[in-house]
């Protein structure tokens, strides 16, 4: 079910009625009632599917009680291993598998060694890497001590697969999201509101923003080698606000949802393309990602101790399969690897925490040195979407090869006015309401009731005029 | 908990109110036609109405009789034009109908209009047995393979035209089954804006019933052959000239020619010049050049 169809738009008033109403009195009937949405949720787009969920959520719940009454040292590594190899296990068979076949016999051709094996037709379920991370990260906290395991299967199953955030983040941890689960709710007035107004804007991003630039990046993108290096670039600039609107608008309208839910998520994008630095813009964009990576992969590999070389191989190595994270195809990878490069000059001058705060945090306007610097940073971001985006590692280098020609200053073939000028709106509002937890949070929180109902009937309106055709989110298939 | 209902019901309420407004201020909508059956169980539109089209780009009538279009100056010396949706529509104005055109034409005879959207070559047969009353020198029916093959229970069963059953020789008479929704939609036309632009995605590309999708290969002439008997055999053709569109089957054309049908084949260079843009339906253009190919072809026959 996706969030911006119909079908979601009634079966969200059913399940909050439902919520509040019928099973308001009992938390487990509310985690039960949440365990059937979101299997009800998932099921709409492949019921079969369900059973890995069920199978990750059991054996996960198993090894955590495991882990809690077992202090035999071998005993709970092997806890941990199992459930490693069972999530990653899974993700690697219905995402990694093909790709590995096909480059190790490409690899061995390449040795002169012919090597026939088929591959398989796997459909990727939806969501897996989201929710295997999420999983992994309750096994690995109970493994270390961070946490105590829950006794409440349905508690726990709840936290594995609800809904709002099952299919595309954020990658919530057990710490922050499970004890919710095992606490009483509470109806609260404001947090529905925000929960809306966070929803309302969500789907903005996502309708008109990521729909609308969809259309021209797609346009731009397939027929690449048909256009000049400023329409190149174009293109790169759509696909870089396409995949902002998409996967922020998603987490958004995720984040509002839990909220009406009485869950508070975590915040997964704080307006990361007015990053000062790439290392700000990766503390900004995909939060829940970055962090879980920094936390279950860069500390634990030594993160930045240890001396420079082992710094830099596991700055490397947490982009590289960031990347891969996303998807299997070498121009993740490219795309993971360039902005390790990126980072790379932060890390060596420790200057990789310079930016914490936002920008021009109590100024309406930045300095022409933070305006140099956020351009700076939001040109590397472009480049680099461009590996992210591209069919394959040599269209993604013809398609910059394109970008810097001479046929970069001749004047776009497409140029849709509408749609730069809806960006630029976005931007603008994005920049007024960058100290908030979504762009109208902080903008519409000391307006007047009728200012500020004005406001939502001009986004609704916005979204019914300018609605794009696209559908489906970009991170689904990841 | 009832404080935050409320607010939603009030916050839905006015937006209601804005949204019908602004539908209706900007003519964001198509106005929708009003229908009932007739005595002839024959799906008819209520006369003497018009609408909008969307963005007031034009208003669309139904004429004292019923029809769209305007109504005939007079019904002496009358021809009827009759058709599907190809004929009269909501997309083209008034001005550009065939009726119309063929008038501007001709003034020998009175042009009346009669049509349905998704009305079958079986529905033209019944439009004309009710209008035999009144006399008609002529009767023009505006076909295509599809509307054959539409008439055909068996082939295309679609309770929404009239059609025959050639197993049991019965017609069965189209169902008016959405005349409350439609209803519904022409007095509340924010639904209907939200409904044409995001519950039927596809609508903008074909407003009307179109059932001219269907290819050569794919077409069952033994069953348009029955059909054809079933015709000569129950209604009176003696005065009716199938004009047949230029993208229509030439075999399909050929089959009516030797049951004894008066035939035209409209021809066109460049049949997309005739078509409106992302919609098969005929343009002004498309409307103009098959009139005046019509008017030549009755000139001829000097009736």
């Amino acid at each position: 079910m996706l969030f911006n169809s119909i079908d979601f738009a009634i079966f969200l008033p059913i399940v909050f009625v439902c919520y509040w109403f019928l099973v308001n009195k009992n938390k487990t009937l509310q985690n039960f009632l949440v365990i059937i949405a979101s299997y009800t949720f998932y099921g709409w787009w492949d019921w079969r599917f369900l059973a890995l969920i069920i199978i990750s959520t059991l054996i996960d719940y198993s090894i955590g009680r495991s882990l809690f009454t077992t202090h035999n040292t071998v005993s709970r590594k092997m806890l941990l291993w199992s459930s490693l190899i069972v999530n990653l296990g899974l993700l690697g068979i219905f995402k990694y598998y093909n790709f590995f076949l096909e480059n190790f016999i490409t690899a061995f051709s390449f040795l002169g060694t012919e090597i026939t094996a088929g591959t398989l037709s796997i459909v990727l379920p939806v969501g897996i890497s989201f929710y295997t991370f999420q999983t992994l990260s309750y096994t690995i906290d109970v493994y270390k001590r961070k946490m105590k395991p829950t006794k409440d299967l349905i508690a726990f199953a709840a936290y594995v697969s609800f809904f709002p955030q099952l299919v595309a983040g954020p990658i919530e941890r057990a710490q922050n999201l499970l004890p919710q689960f095992l606490a009483n709710r509470q109806f609260k007035y404001v947090d529905s509101v925000k929960g809306l107004q966070q929803i309302l804007w969500g789907l903005f991003m996502k309708v008109v923003i990521a729909d609308n630039c969809a259309v021209y990046a797609n346009m731009i993108f397939n027929n690449s080698a048909e256009y000049a290096g400023s329409t190149l670039l174009l293109g790169a600039l759509f696909f870089t606000f396409q995949i902002y609107g998409d996967f922020a608008g998603y987490s958004n309208i995720a984040i509002g949802t839990a909220r009406l839910f009485g869950f508070r998520l975590m915040q997964n994008f704080a307006f990361p393309y007015f990053s000062r630095d790439i290392a700000e813009f990766w503390r900004r964009w995909h939060i829940s990602l970055s962090t879980w990576f920094r936390d279950y992969l860069y500390i634990p590999l030594g993160g930045s101790r240890g001396g420079t070389a082992k710094s830099v191989r596991n700055v490397f190595i947490i982009f590289v399969i960031s990347g891969f994270w996303h998807g299997a195809n070498w121009t993740f990878i490219a795309w993971g690897g360039l902005n390790a490069l990126y980072f790379l000059p932060l890390l060596l001058t420790q200057s990789n925490r310079n930016h914490l705060e936002v920008v021009a945090k109590n100024k309406y306007l930045p300095t022409i040195q933070e305006c140099g610097f956020m351009l700076m940073t939001f040109s590397l971001t472009v480049l680099a979407w461009v590996f992210f985006r591209a069919e394959n590692i040599s269209h993604a280098l013809s398609y910059l090869d394109g970008i810097f020609s001479v046929s970069f200053f001749t004047i776009p073939e497409v140029l849709p006015l509408q749609v730069i000028y809806l960006v630029l709106i976005f931007m603008i509002i994005e920049w007024f309401g960058r100290k908030g937890e979504y762009a109208i949070d902080q903008i519409t929180i000391s307006q007047p009731k009728p200012v500020r109902w004005a406001m939502y009937y001009a986004i609704i309106l916005a979204i019914i005029s300018f609605a794009g055709t696209e559908q489906q989110f970009i991170y689904f298939q990841f | 908990m009832s404080k935050f209902l409320i607010q939603i019901i009030f916050f839905v309420t006015i937006g209601i109110l804005l949204g019908e407004g602004i539908v209706r201020i900007f003519q964001l909508s198509i106005d929708v036609p009003k229908m009932y059956k007739d005595e002839n169980k024959l799906i008819r539109y209520e006369p003497n109405q018009s609408g909008n089209y969307i963005n007031g780009d034009h208003q669309w009538v139904i004429n004292k009789y019923g029809n769209y279009g305007y109504e005939p100056q007079s019904l002496d010396t009358m021809i009827t034009v009759i058709g599907d949706s190809y004929i009269s529509n909501v997309m083209n104005p008034p001005k550009c109908h065939q009726a119309n055109f063929l008038s501007s034409l001709n003034s020998n005879f009175n042009f009346y209009p009669n049509s349905r959207d998704g009305a079958s070559f079986i529905e033209f047969l019944e439009m004309k047995r009710s209008l035999n009353e009144l006399n008609p020198v002529k009767h023009l029916f505006y076909v295509h393979h599809g509307d054959f093959i539409e008439s055909i229970m068996e082939l295309k069963n679609n309770p929404l035209t009239v059609q025959v059953s050639l197993e049991s020789n019965e017609i069965r008479f189209a169902k008016l089954t959405s005349s409350k929704l439609k209803n519904v939609l022409y007095n509340f036309k924010l639904a209907y804006y939200l409904y044409r632009n995001f519950l039927i995605q596809n609508i903008n590309k074909n407003v009307s019933t179109n059932n001219r999708n269907t290819k050569s290969e794919n077409i069952n002439y033994t069953a348009i052959q029955e059909l054809l008997d079933f015709v000569i055999k129950y209604y009176q053709t003696d005065n009716i000239i199938l004009v047949f569109s230029p993208d229509a089957n030439q075999k399909v054309v050929d089959m009516t020619q030797n049951k004894g049908f008066e035939v035209w084949r409209l021809e066109a260079e460049n049949y997309e010049k005739w078509q409106l843009e992302n919609d098969s339906h005929w343009s002004c253009e498309g409307h103009k050049k098959a009139a005046e190919q019509v008017n030549n072809y009755l000139q001829n026959l000097r009736l």
